[in-house]
């Protein structure tokens, strides 16, 4: 059975408001509602003051899942909503204005998540004439929505011949029948088959993934396969022509200062990683890795296994790699080259040096649908159990040892089709550590069951206060702190002025407030965080917004604004019973130092910056916002909505 | 030289003599500033070259032909300098550790 239902034309560009002024806001201010189960679709305007309030993308979306959701939904329920929400620059011309956010409750922390995606898939949502799309309900069968911007219909139709295939065999059958133009964001088997940390691919091949808490097991569990988008129409700002300027000032900026991240994109911080002992060795056990030399982007260049570039939308930095895979029955294919992260994950988290092996791993953990980051957090925690006893081969299926790209291979495998240790490990790193026993839970890696990126809080330790209040678990993204630290982005465009000693605390929970703040304006805005290579501010920031849909924010309410979303989703966390005794590292991170290299002797002093940290956000010694934050930010309201009243009361 | 610690290599240097090379500063380079080099001076992921002694710590990014902004830090005998106009000494240590960032 197919399903359609016609949606209202879209607004003609350039179209005067009800109510005009002197700076027309130019936003779309539209939703689509889409019940999956029963094929319903209805579009909705969204209030002015609610774009105002929450830009676009993660902000947008907590909004309005939180104003259609109860935070104790079954995250793999039909009852728990996924948004998918382009950020307010999204699809303008404006550098980097590409990702996406979906938003849901998280399978894998049980937390209400986000997780953003790049590529073309953003911007095609802007054009069919959405701000967000709800998705509501579970699928009868297998399933894909098609949103049609052209012809203003969105219907959910059958995909039981693509229900079982890989990432980029579905999105090139999706294109080969929806043309060129169109845009794909899917799950994989993993996603299918209810992997706590399956993702959404979109762009096939041209990999983009909103990669982290399990999104793709969000939609495997509303039977739905895929997102398809077609037609519709660009964004252009209409007003004076100021945009351009911007965009070429900031062009020669980005061309002064990423030149090396041009050439071998995120993939070539690793070599540098390792030198100041930030990349994760061995499940966080290691300090030194000279393989790093062998697997970091530069060599996989020198290698001749790097066949070019490729962007996200209307992007110059063309971070993104192909490579030929050469190894395995792909040997001889292109695929997406492994990121930093990536290559930290089935690289020098598993001590393997074979790039031929990073590379097929990261090509088979994208078609399967998984999340690179948490599965390597697996296998490294599953090699380490086995090095200890933990688990035998009877029950692993084969040996598990350091350093054996095979293994890395084998256990994706596992993972995704839930065999054997792989169903285990397929609940994440917290889960798997509570089956697994006592002794297993020492060298499990995550915050708040959200397994922790490469990047190691004792090496750059703002990342520890970072990782340990990040709403949705182990993220470096919601802070990117280390990007201060070593000297990546001026701290002094935020109004910090202090150095900081890589191993120190001192003005480090400032730090990851400020970042953590304007971090959060990126995801509701869709911009790639890459953009602080050139250095912007949030004033820089409001000017683009002005030019190109007419909103009038000074940087500073940009930042408040960033600052109202972090809070809102920490008063979700506390809804969920989270407090300070969950805004922690794991044992591995806060006790052991590493035994060697750049960070070696350090662990991070993070009751220290925990303190000061809930001091300067306004919250109390438990982590509560207190009331006087709260009326500061406007979020009164939300006390009640979330059942947290009397919590807060009685402080 | 590939593989090994090697003797220090001049690129940037005054002289050859032996005399000359005492008042040398030996200086190591991490992480990605090793590309900036042949590969004939790389030895795993490190670069070992030396500089005369009088060499301003700032003006290490103009001898060694790296860009400026490409550099977190000077290590000087293990600690980290900040004040670019010092002045390395005879049988100082230095390591130039890149700004790093990953994804």
């Amino acid at each position: 059975m197919t399903y359609a239902a016609k949606t209202p034309d879209v607004v003609p560009e350039g179209a005067p408001e009800k109510t005009p002024d002197k700076t027309p806001d130019r936003t779309l201010g539209r939703v689509l509602t889409v019940d999956v189960t029963t094929g319903s679709v209805a579009v909705q305007d969204l209030d002015r003051s609610v774009v105002r309030q929450c830009l676009g993308g993660s902000y947008l979306g907590t909004y309005l899942w939180l104003e259609g959701s109860r935070l104790e939904v079954d995250p793999e329920s039909a009852a728990n909503s996924l948004i998918v929400a382009p950020g307010l620059l999204t699809g303008y011309p404006v550098m980097t204005g590409t990702r996406a956010s979906f938003v849901a409750k998280s399978p894998l922390t049980g937390l209400l998540s986000e997780s953003t995606v790049g590529g073309f898939f953003g911007p095609r949502l802007k054009a069919t004439g959405y701000d967000a799309v709800i998705i509501k309900g579970s699928c009868q069968a297998s399933s894909y929505l098609l949103i049609d911007g052209d012809a203003g219909t969105a219907e959910v139709r059958r995909a039981a011949s693509l229900w079982g295939e890989d990432t980029y065999a579905t999105d090139r059958v999706l294109r080969d029948e929806h043309g060129r133009d169109a845009e794909v964001a899917c799950i994989g088997p993993a996603g299918e088959n209810g992997v706590h940390f399956a993702c959404v691919i979109a762009g096939g091949v041209d990999s983009r993934a909103a990669g982290r808490t399990g999104m793709g097991a969000v939609m495997g569990s509303k039977n739905l396969k895929a997102i398809v988008l077609k037609g519709g129409k660009y964004r252009r700002p209409d007003g004076p022509k100021v945009l351009g300027p911007m965009m070429r000032d900031l062009m020669s900026r980005v061309n002064e200062k990423a030149q090396a991240f041009m050439q071998y994109g995120t993939a070539g911080g690793v070599i540098s990683c390792e030198a100041s002992g930030d990349l994760s060795i061995q499940n966080w056990r290691g300090g030194s890795f000279e393989g790093a030399a062998r697997i970091t982007g530069q060599a996989m260049w020198d290698k001749g296994m790097v066949t070019g570039h490729y962007s996200c939308w209307g992007c110059p930095l063309h971070c993104g790699k192909h490579v030929k895979l050469d190894i395995g029955d792909r040997a001889g294919q292109r695929s997406h080259g492994p990121e930093y992260e990536t290559i930290g994950a089935f690289g020098s988290m598993c001590l393997n040096d074979d790039p031929s092996y990073v590379a097929a791993a990261n090509d088979l953990a994208n078609r399967l649908g998984l999340d690179t980051i948490s599965s390597g957090s697996a296998i490294a925690f599953a090699m380490e159990a086995y090095e200890r006893g933990v688990i035998d081969e009877s029950m692993s299926g084969r040996p598990l040892r350091w350093g054996d790209g095979e293994a890395v291979l084998y256990l994706l495998n596992e993972i995704a089709y839930q065999r054997g240790l792989g169903a285990i490990l397929s609940k994440g790193a917290r889960s798997a550590a509570e089956t697994l026993g006592p002794l297993a839970k020492e060298f499990a890696v995550h915050v708040k069951g959200l397994e922790i990126p490469f990047h190691d809080p004792r090496a750059f330790t703002s990342m520890a206060v970072n990782y340990a209040t990040a709403a949705r678990g182990g993220c470096h993204l919601e802070g990117l702190t280390y990007f201060v630290e070593t000297g990546t982005y001026a701290g002094s465009n935020l109004g910090l002025t202090t150095d900081y000693e890589p191993s120190g605390s001192e003005g480090k929970a400032e730090l990851a407030m400020k970042m953590q703040d304007f971090m959060a304006v990126f995801n509701a805005l869709g911009l790639c965080k890459f953009l602080l290579r050139a250095q912007v501010t949030p004033d820089e920031i409001a000017g683009w917004i002005k030019a190109a849909c007419g909103l009038d924010f000074t940087g500073q309410e940009l930042l408040d604004s960033g600052e109202r979303e972090f809070n809102l989703r920490r008063l979700c966390n506390v809804a969920l019973g989270m407090t300070r005794k969950d805004d922690t590292l794991p044992p591995r991170l806060l006790s052991q130092p590493r035994p060697s290299g750049r960070a070696a002797g350090v662990v991070p002093f993070l009751g220290k910056m925990l303190d000061e940290y809930y001091r300067l956000r306004g919250w109390d010694a438990e982590g509560l916002p207190t009331l006087t934050t709260l009326e500061r930010l406007g979020l009164l309201e939300y006390l009640e909505k979330l059942g947290i009243r009397r919590r807060v009361l009685r402080k | 030289m590939k593989g090994t610690a090697g003797p220090a290599t001049h690129v940037a240097g005054t002289g050859n003599g032996s005399a000359q090379r005492a008042k040398d500063v030996q200086v190591e380079l991490m992480g990605h500033l090793i590309y900036y080099f042949p590969e004939s001076m790389r030895s795993g992921a490190r670069v070992r070259t030396t500089v005369p002694s009088g060499t301003a710590v700032g003006h290490l990014s103009d001898l060694l032909k790296i860009p400026p902004q490409e550099i977190q830090v000077f290590l000087v005998n293990g600690l980290s300098v900040r004040e670019l106009s010092t002045v390395l000494q005879p049988r100082d240590q230095v390591v130039i550790l890149p700004v790093i960032s990953g994804g």
